[in-house]
């Protein structure tokens, strides 16, 4: 045993002690940084054996720097962060919808809809006042705008939502190539036992962010490379990596009807992928389902109210005596394209308030063989062929009509003209000239009460409490628009409380997990600040066991 | 448990911002002073809140629908007023004019009064609210009444065979004949008695001398042979300036196709729930009288001819059939009462019942204020704590005391 032996200990120690002074530093600068881990030196005592006192110190020995980290606890971390990110997508969209409906406001749809048939009761109060005409008109302008907005708004969120799937799907990408590199790099360092563990770090933090956006499934090898898949397929082997790519694909909708859409897929092997947790999942949720949910419902709406306000206006007569006039125009597919009539933006007078019109069933009208031949005049129909004097019958209601000759039904536009309003009925080709035929119908009498006849718009103000909406099977409706609406705020409230609550649930199960991880990877700066002064006497002992044996030599030089 | 820095933080933030976001919604509700703010605060509430808003707007329409209602009947109910006030006042001029002691022109002179009581009743019939004739029913854009001339002032109405005509070509003394309308060829009835005047080659005959008229029914009974005339559109007297008749005839509206149509016409008004009140009287059913089938018309035109032939006796039944019409109009005005009162009452139901669902709405829709504020304040305590006591814990670590 030697002074210099001695001098050679102390050396060793003011390395180590320098050596975890680094690392110190390292955690209190790296004390906020999200994902760092902190990490410890483990040092070791160093000896050897000597033959006259046994085993005998030589200092001591840096074993390895190792991070802290539960693996298990990552891993449950990115399970939920997985339907975080699902339930972050679909409260999002969720809560847009509530923006657009703006329910329980003035300014909803409902408000609009109630204007409306106010406006009816009101020009029934004053039936060929033209002020009361131009609120019906202008408030069904209103009403139609307030739909329109809605179902463009509706269509935008859903044109984002399809926008945000590119952006997912690249980040997916992009973190995907990260995490690879990381794996080449780890198992480079790994091959030779030492730890990657600032590698280790990014890859983990990488792995929490890829969680949020789709799921996934990791399995570590003897390398430290990791192999993440997601529904079954690899993403990043410890080899090689995949990436998603967007294309456009045909679905089909619930209705037969196709759509053109963003679809995703794997972009070596083509196959179709369908994320099934993660904001993607959120993302083709909201865009499908959510979305397209609400979007039918107000059509629907809207086509009822189109159709039910359009009949009872057609039985009406406007200020001209006129009737059979559509308020709304018939072609309608949705609540983006409602609008009225042409007759109606034209003039106000068109504003079918009056009726008083009866429909008549009339007795059945005969036309033998050779009175109906092809070519001829058309035929004058009579309300009642045997009565004296005949009278003609007018105002013919449609789809009343049915011509028939002895064993069959003939086929109105095919086979036979009729003109409604004069009652009159033309072959259009010679096939049932030697046929003795029949024609039933049913026409309108009593025509156009006067302008001050306002039971037609008290009929149309009535629609509003009629149970139209939600058809059972014979066809007779169970609520009214308002019921009908009402029920739809009252279930996307519904949905959105259910999206919040499981996304709130979501939160603090990952805030604690990470609050777990926190308490055993985190930086103390008080430790840090502990071992900092720990450190700093074990390196100010060491250089004084230095400049002690160096005293001795000096002794042990100068005798 | 190790506690880090790091998890010190975290949860401090954690709890700051969700103390923050607890202050930010309970803000919300008492600035706006509503506990329902979308859908998912309450759904079912909201749900419920959203079809009161429709009752009630439906309420506030129906009293709407009442007020217009009443107003309409009110104007009715005036109408109807006006014209018993004036009926009486023939009553008297009929009693007056049954007085033995009066001579012809003094009945002549009572006539002219009586003309301007009959004129003043058919303006009556044409009463209008809010541009529409209320005695029309449903053709509220024709007068159910209107007064007529016959004569032709200018040659547009003549050549538009305005000008009404006769034909009593050769008939002798005593002998009637219709008046016709020129341009449609239709007999006139209900001629204005004292409104009469003939006129042959710029010669004005006497009535009662020349001629006689029955104002009803249109018909000149001819007592001069001048007057055996035919003034039929085409012939040589059928001219502005050879026979002319001046007088004022009564006829119904007509609607927009030219047609006389009824005007006994139903408007209603929605005052309730599926329930429909009719507000008018029709013109016909206010001047007839169901049971003996007198009306306004005809009783006002025979009192006038009675008068202008001084017949004594007629005069004297004008006094009766001139008190059924009044009685038929006062069972009007109470039927027209009645509505009132059914309307009225119906108001005070709907504003009953509008106050009910505001309350019910209220206390869905409106936040407590007290409630809220305790809550807000309590949240505000809490928030300020964490805040306090984040300030506190974050400063200190070993490196201030080393």
């Amino acid at each position: 045993m030697s002074l210099f032996s001695v001098l050679n200990t102390g050396t060793r120690g003011l390395s180590a002690s320098q050596l975890a002074m680094n690392i110190v530093g390292q955690n209190i600068s790296n004390a906020d940084v999200e994902g760092y881990s902190r990490k410890r030196l483990n040092l070791s005592a160093d000896y050897r054996y000597d033959s006259v006192h046994g085993q005998i110190g030589t200092g001591v020995e840096v074993i390895n720097i190792e991070r802290y980290r539960n693996e298990y606890i990552d891993q449950q971390i990115r399970k939920q962060n997985q339907m975080l990110g699902m339930y972050e997508e679909t409260d999002y969209t969720l809560q847009s919808i509530e923006n657009i409906f703006v329910e329980p406001s003035e300014t909803g749809i409902l408000h609009f809809v109630d204007q409306f048939f106010d406006s009816w009761q009101n020009l029934a109060n004053n039936p060929s006042d033209p002020s009361a005409r131009t609120m019906v008109k202008t408030n069904g302008e209103i009403l139609l705008d307030v739909f329109h907005n809605a179902a463009c708004q509706l269509q935008d969120l859903r044109q984002t939502r399809n926008d945000e799937i590119h952006n997912r799907v690249n980040s997916v990408n992009q973190i995907v190539k990260a995490i690879h590199n990381l794996n080449t790099e780890i198992g480079s360092v790994e091959i030779s036992n030492q730890n990657a563990n600032d590698s280790r770090d990014k890859r983990d933090q990488l792995l929490k962010d890829l969680s949020q956006i789709i799921e996934i499934e990791t399995n570590e090898n003897e390398l430290g490379q990791i192999t993440v898949t997601t529904g079954g397929n690899i993403l990043v082997s410890p080899v090689n990596y995949q990436t998603l790519e967007t294309t456009t694909t045909t679905f089909k909708l619930a209705d037969d009807t196709t759509q053109m859409d963003i679809g995703i897929r794997f972009s070596s092997s083509k196959r179709v992928y369908t994320p099934s947790g993660g904001q993607l999942k959120g993302l083709l949720e909201s865009r499908d389902k959510i979305i397209p949910h609400y979007q039918t419902q107000l059509d629907t709406l809207a086509i009822s109210i189109v159709e039910t306000v359009n009949n009872q206006h057609k039985d009406g007569y406007n200020l001209n005596g006129f009737s059979g006039i559509a308020f709304f125009d018939e072609l309608v597919t949705g609540a983006s394209d409602i609008k009225l009539s042409a007759a109606i933006r034209t003039d106000i007078q068109n504003i079918a308030a009056a009726s008083g019109n009866l429909i008549h069933p009339a007795a059945q009208n005969s036309l033998p063989a050779t009175s109906h031949d092809y070519g001829i005049d058309p035929i004058q129909l009579y309300t009642d062929p045997s009565a004296t004097p005949l009278v003609k019958a007018k105002n013919i209601v449609q789809g009343t009509v049915l011509v028939s000759n002895a064993s069959n039904a003939l086929v109105e536009g095919v086979d036979y003209h009729v003109d409604y309003a004069n009652g009159t009925i033309q072959m259009l080709h010679d096939g049932y000239d030697s046929e003795d035929l029949t024609v039933n119908f049913q026409y309108r009498t009593g025509g156009f009460a006067g302008p001050g006849d306002n039971s037609n718009a008290l009929e149309i103000a009535k629609l509003r409490d009629k149970l139209i909406m939600n058809p059972d099977v014979l066809g007779d409706g169970s609520s009214t628009f308002a019921e009908y609406y009402g029920a739809m705020i009252g279930e996307l409230g519904l949905n959105r409380n259910e999206a919040s609550s499981n996304l709130e649930t979501r939160t603090f199960l990952v805030d604690q997990y990470e609050a777990q991880q926190d308490s055993i990877s985190g930086v103390s700066l008080d430790e840090e600040m502990a071992n900092l002064i720990k450190y700093q006497h074990t390196y100010q002992a060491a250089a004084r066991l230095i400049t002690t044996t160096n005293t001795m030599l000096d002794v042990l030089l100068n005798m | 448990m190790r506690i880090t820095t790091k998890a010190l933080n975290r949860s401090m933030l954690h709890v700051i911002n969700n103390r923050f976001d607890d202050m930010a919604r309970i803000q919300e509700r008492l600035s706006t002073g509503k506990r329902l703010l979308r859908p998912s605060d309450h759904p079912v509430d909201v749900a419920n809140a959203l079809k009161l808003t429709t009752k009630q707007k439906e309420l506030l329409q129906f009293k709407n629908n009442i007020n217009d209602g009443l107003g309409f009947m009110a104007v009715t109910d005036s109408a109807m007023e006006s014209m018993n006030i004036l009926l009486q006042k023939s009553r008297e001029l009929a009693i007056q004019g049954s007085s033995d002691t009066l001579n012809e022109s003094e009945r002549i002179f009572i006539n002219k009064e009586t003309e301007q009581l009959f004129r003043q009743m058919l303006s009556l019939l044409s009463t209008q609210y809010k541009g529409d004739y209320i005695f029309s029913g449903t053709q509220t854009k024709m007068p159910p009444f209107l007064i007529e001339n016959s004569s032709a002032d200018s040659l547009d109405d003549y050549n538009n065979l305005k000008m009404a005509y006769f034909n009593t070509d050769g008939m002798p003394t005593g002998s009637t004949a219709q008046i016709f309308n020129g341009f449609d060829n239709t007999a006139i009835t209900n001629i204005i008695p004292g409104s009469f005047k003939l006129f042959v080659a710029g010669t004005e005959y006497v009535e009662n001398r020349d001629y006689r008229i029955d104002y009803e029914a249109g018909n000149i009974t001819i007592l001069n042979t001048d007057l055996a005339l035919d003034v039929t559109p085409g012939s040589a007297n059928y001219d502005i300036n050879q026979v002319q008749m001046e007088f004022d005839y009564v006829t119904k509206g007509k609607n927009i196709y030219g047609e006389v149509t009824s005007n006994r016409g139903e408007v209603y008004r929605e005052i309730e729930f599926g329930i429909s009140m009719q507000i008018n009287i029709s013109g016909d059913e206010l001047i007839t009288d169901s049971v003996s089938g007198n009306d306004l018309m005809g009783t006002m035109i025979r009192f006038g001819q009675n008068l202008l032939q001084n017949n004594r006796s007629g005069i004297q039944s004008a006094i009766e059939q001139i008190d059924t019409v009044f009685n038929n109009i006062l069972s009007s005005q109470s039927k027209n009462g009645a509505r009132i009162n059914r309307f009225e009452t119906t108001l005070d139901r709907n504003e009953g019942q509008y106050i009910d669902i505001e309350s019910l709405r209220s206390e869905l829709e409106d936040a407590e204020y007290a409630e809220t504020i305790t809550q807000f304040m309590l949240t505000q305590n809490i928030y300020t704590a964490a805040l306090q006591s984040a300030a506190k814990i974050i400063q200190p670590s070993l490196v201030n005391f080393l």
